[in-house]
């Protein structure tokens, strides 16, 4: 902690402004569907959903019960690498601690799936901030491109044009 | 349900600025607690209960506040409780203080909160860390490309455009440029919308709210305890309903409410005009004051409110429906476009309720508004509260 404005020249008028940051660590824990999704991405290279077993909707992600139904879900269902995009938008805000902009963000639903998963978009020109480019819009049929080395996290996985 | 008639006997906002400009945090909450008991010609004795609204409190730096601001609230020696639903968390408060009187636990309750949201500068970097960790915390996501994919999606559903939330964004300054308390008090024009620079396609820095600070409070009473000095608004319905935390689930075949709509919303709001008895709320009300902290949401909120079909509220603002002099008109505050401090912001929305149903609204005043609508949305566009504010009481309870 340090302050800033409290030298005898500070005068009544100024905000006195005392600095403060915050520096914290977490080690979140993975729920056991989500581990085996992440585990079979980064070991098998391929996206999988979970089946709800009464409204049979595929989910991905991958949860471990069904929020509609209440039941937990059961039977792992393997996902195309293929699919369209359902949402996005491109960045152009510069947010501290987070990539440079631009970047795409997209929700893709797999072949296959009931449910889509945010991921970004690469090899796309966004360059022109008042027009998406043609490939990142909704109901465009997408890639999912895999990492060769690939860590666990979901950014071993993006989406790309299609072909 | 069987339960008491609430009005709001009392209202207090601070004048909402930039942070550096605003008193300190516990500050803005006596301030604005003892606007509001002034307003109702009470003292903090009278008061049996206190809700108190923070939302994340990662914003103004302070954890577990509502432990630091108990004298501030005036709830010293008296039953306390913190509501959060993000940026509903407001309208959630009173919410929490209409069932305390509604349910007969208090006669009277004070609800209030405060907020300073660029008390560190880093709110996106913030808003970063509210995504699962495990499937979202990857990607470089914020509450701004959140709502930027729930606009870009109304543009697809019904051939939207930029230009549609530009004037929405243009109504709403001019709106707020007769609001005191409005944190920004500027007209803008339509092409200074679309030449705003993006944040995240299709939002435009001038389809965005400000970062604002200050304080807002009510007091909540039951009939019984009512002064005859008082004007009251009657809480005549509430509603409130979620959707999923998951964005990704809200598309495809099977969807419940396609994200693109404000179909949580809808539903929150036909439980509270059910209570009212508002079947025709095109006709029926009078003004609203909608929770919308981007330009495309208003749009949305208009159509799940019932004010207009599906897709039909872009062509609308351009016909000028939900201006000032508009049949309906939306937000004469100015909305969330002008002013959001995020703990209060939807509060605001209904303290601005009880000034339009008062008549004590001055430059923003709907003329004869009787029957009011005022709602509040947080979490991943998620939580929507509603509340219905007429003259008088016309519970259906």
């Amino acid at each position: 902690m340090t302050t800033k404005q409290d030298s005898p020249q500070s005068t009544a008028t100024e905000p006195w402004i005392v600095d403060q940051h915050w520096d914290i660590t977490y080690q979140h824990v993975a729920d056991p569907v989500a581990a085996q999704f992440l585990r079979t991405m980064r070991d098998e290279g391929k996206l999988t959903g979970i089946r709800c077993p009464k409204c049979e909707r595929v989910l991905i992600p991958p949860r471990p019960f069904c929020d509609r139904c209440f039941v937990e879900t059961e039977g792992w269902v393997d996902l195309p690498p293929e699919g369209v995009i359902e949402l996005f938008t491109i960045v152009h805000l510069r947010v501290k601690g987070l990539p440079d902009p631009p970047y795409a963000l997209v929700y893709v639903r797999p072949d296959g799936a009931d449910t889509a998963i945010m991921n970004y978009f690469r090899g796309a020109d966004l360059s022109n901030a008042a027009e998406p480019p043609a490939e990142v819009r909704i109901g465009e049929r997408v890639g999912i491109k895999f990492a060769d080395e690939r860590t666990g996290r979901m950014t071993d996985f993006w989406y790309e044009p299609l072909g | 349900m069987n339960s008491r008639p609430v009005a709001a006997v009392g209202v207090g906002q601070t004048r909402f600025t930039n942070t550096a400009e605003a008193a300190t945090y516990p500050e803005l909450l006596r301030q604005a607690t003892q606007t509001a008991l002034a307003d109702a010609g009470l003292g903090m004795d009278d008061i049996d209960a206190v809700v108190f609204a923070l939302a994340p409190e990662s914003l103004m730096g302070i954890n577990h506040a509502e432990r630091w601001c108990v004298e501030a609230i005036g709830a010293a020696g008296k039953p306390v409780l913190r509501v959060q639903t993000g940026g509903a968390t407001g309208m959630s408060a009173v919410h929490a203080g209409y069932h305390h009187v509604a349910g007969g636990a208090a006669e009277r309750v004070l609800v209030v909160g405060a907020d300073r949201v660029r008390e560190s500068g880093d709110a996106q970097q913030i808003f970063n860390k509210i995504w699962d960790p495990i499937y979202e915390r990857s990607m470089a996501h914020t509450t701004i490309s959140l709502i930027a994919m729930s606009a870009s999606r109304y543009m697809w559903l019904y051939n939207s455009t930029e230009e549609d939330m530009a004037r929405v964004s243009v109504k709403a300054h001019k709106n707020g440029a007769n609001n005191p308390n409005a944190h920004i008090r500027r007209e803008v024009t339509i092409d200074e919308v679309l030449e705003s620079r993006y944040l995240a396609w299709p939002l435009k820095l001038l389809d965005t709210c400000p970062q604002s600070a200050g304080g807002c409070a009510t007091v909540l009473s039951s009939k019984e305890a009512l002064e005859p000095s008082q004007d009251p608004a009657w809480i005549s319905g509430i509603g409130m309903s979620n959707d999923t935390y998951w964005v990704g689930d809200r598309i495809g075949p099977k969807l419940i409410y396609d994200y693109g709509d404000g179909g949580a919303l809808e539903a929150a709001a036909r439980q509270a005009y059910e209570q009212a008895g508002i079947s025709d709320p095109a006709k029926e009300v009078d003004a609203v004051e909608t929770y919308a902290s981007f330009t495309p949401v208003e749009l949305h909120n208009a159509e799940a409110l019932g004010l207009c079909a599906l897709g039909t509220a872009g062509p609308l603002f351009q016909e000028g429906f939900f201006d000032m002099d508009g049949q309906i008109p939306l937000n004469p505050s100015g909305g969330v476009i002008c002013t959001n401090p995020i703990s209060v912001t939807a509060m605001v929305r209904f303290v601005e309720g009880v000034l339009q149903i008062r008549g004590t609204a001055e430059a923003r005043q709907v003329k004869g508004a009787e029957t009011v609508v005022t709602t509040g949305s947080g979490g991943s566009h998620q939580f929507f509260p509603v509340s219905v504010l007429t003259r008088e009481p016309r519970s259906a309870n």
